[in-house]
């Protein structure tokens, strides 16, 4: 599945992967519930926030797979970056079960373990697509991995700005980042509405 | 067999957390924005009745407003002890954003009523049900996700209940949260709103399972009672991290360093199984546990300067309320 060339049908992988990326996208709104919730999304707006999730799995996906392909190619192992994109993309298909996260309590400690789960399976593929030995397989993954959580913590900046902008555009109202901002609304307990 | 039912339960449970918050998101989703400030006005008696008001808070085992059987004594001797000196309010729900139990006005009521009635057997078994419903509710109200919009609910039921008994804003009187078990940690997530609209709050929590909530850094004391050979309150030291050690800018530990929170230890009552904090039967030395615990929930009040202090006349027991009678 991994190796299109030899699976025979492209199209029906890059569906698969596809397919993953999108579920896994619903599945992490759904676990985003209480942000959702503050923010009143509903119909439109549900849409808007799945798209730009889709687009930001889509672009993770992406740079991890360049850079694990980057490292391949210094290590002077070349395959294919549909290949490689596939892999990332199996490697992510624990984030279907991402909607867990809105568990109180224990949310964020299932997160964490879904990522756990996520790295395991990219280390796993990783030695199967460059055909390297383990220790070096986890290697390039962690270095990937720890890459690739550096460029998304600074291109997220911009990105969340233009998606905050366009959000403001479309709804007419600020997108609020959690209910904590709640707390932050002087007298609220005296308002109407 | 055992792997299959070990994991049939595990699902359950994680059912069950996914579902805990639903409540909670789909009323803040009907809520509007919140717009125009309004005047809260008292819509209760004229005059005060007091100038302090103590709001309690059921534990876990409560499926309405009014409190359950067990804890209507203690509420009964808290009531003639603190006399004409503070207002005692109940008629809270704490487990629940829609300002009613679980037996009224829901879907599901029915199921909650038979647990209910069940709850007096001798070995309540499904009645546990309520008691999880509840906990759950507690980690809703404790989720930093969550919380400012459950206990916002919270806080506004509390509001309107002390605006009926004549509470008035802008007096100072101060307001007190009592709560018991799992609605100590609903207390302190009310706070912040309640001391937000210029109330002093302050907090008893008996053997009161409490998060490092941020409502903490607007209580101006809060008093801890635990009887020795009550473990429960340990639980929320253990699964609420911000409360270990070495968060040490955590709202609870900044408020222990602050001096405002205080540990007063009881006696040996336990939590759920007898001797508890709420038993009437008197022990081996005499002593009676719901008075021990009375007099603990006053003395703190008395020694802030909230209440005067004052003493039963011997043998003006309170009338027992009725019911089956005391096990415990």
């Amino acid at each position: 599945m991994l190796r299109p060339d030899l699976a025979g049908s492209g199209a029906s992988v890059g569906g698969v992967t596809t397919t993953i990326g999108i579920l896994v996208a619903i599945s992490m709104l759904a676990g985003r519930g209480a942000m959702l919730a503050i923010n009143r999304v509903r119909g439109l707006s549900y849409l808007f926030l799945l798209l730009t999730t889709v687009v930001s799995v889509a672009v993770v996906v992406g740079l991890l797979a360049g850079i694990l392909w980057s490292l391949g190619w210094a290590l002077g192992v070349v395959v294919g970056f549909g290949t490689m994109a596939n892999a990332v993309a199996l490697a992510a298909s624990p984030g279907v079960f991402a909607f867990v996260v809105i568990a109180p309590g224990v949310g964020p400690f299932l997160s964490r373990g879904l990522m756990a789960w996520s790295f395991l399976i990219l280390w796993s593929l990783t030695g199967q697509v460059f055909g390297v030995d383990v220790p070096m397989a986890f290697l390039m993954s962690l270095a990937a991995s720890v890459a690739t959580l550096a460029l998304v913590a600074v291109l997220g900046g911009p990105a969340s700005r233009v998606r905050n902008n366009l959000w403001r555009r479309l709804t007419g109202r600020e997108l609020r980042r959690s209910s904590r901002e709640l707390m932050d609304i002087e007298g609220i307990l005296e308002m109407e509405g | 067999m055992i792997a299959q039912v070990v994991v049939g339960v595990l699902v359950l449970i994680l059912l069950l957390l996914i579902t805990a918050p639903l409540e909670t998101l789909t009323w803040w989703a009907a809520q509007e924005e919140p717009r125009t400030r309004v005047n809260a006005a008292p819509t209760g008696p004229k005059e005060s009745q007091g100038s302090c008001w103590i709001v309690y808070m059921s534990g876990i085992g409560a499926v309405s407003g009014s409190s359950p059987k067990p804890e209507k004594p203690l509420l009964e001797r808290l009531r003639a002890r603190l006399g004409d000196d503070a207002v005692l309010v109940e008629g809270v729900y704490p487990y629940s954003v829609l300002d009613h139990g679980l037996t009224e006005n829901r879907d599901g009521s029915w199921f909650w009523r038979q647990m209910e009635r069940l709850q007096n057997r001798r070995f309540p078994v499904l009645p546990w049900a309520i008691n999880a419903y509840n906990i759950l509710q507690v980690l809703v109200s404790a989720d930093r996700r969550y919380g400012p919009m459950f206990n916002l609910a919270l806080a506004s039921h509390v509001w309107r209940q002390l605006r009926e008994a004549g509470y008035r804003q802008g007096s100072g009187d101060p307001v007190v949260l009592l709560g018991w078990s799992g609605g100590a940690q609903i207390c302190v997530g009310a706070a912040w709103y309640l001391a937000d609209v210029g109330v002093p709050v302050y907090m008893l929590s008996l053997g009161g399972v409490l998060s490092s909530d941020p409502g903490l850094d607007r209580i101006k004391h809060l008093w801890h009672i635990q009887g020795t050979r009550d473990r429960v309150p340990y639980v929320g030291q253990i699964v609420f991290p911000a409360r270990w050690p070495w968060f040490a800018e955590s709202s609870f530990n900044r408020a222990r360093r602050e001096g405002r929170i205080t540990r007063h230890e009881i006696g040996p009552w336990r939590h759920a199984k007898s001797p508890t904090y709420l038993s009437r039967r008197p022990q081996e030395d005499g002593l009676v546990p719901v008075d021990d615990t009375v007099n603990a929930l006053v003395d703190p009040l008395v020694r802030e300067g909230l209440i005067q202090r004052r003493e039963l006349p011997s043998g003006s027991d309170p009338e027992p309320s009725e019911g089956p009678s005391d096990q415990t």
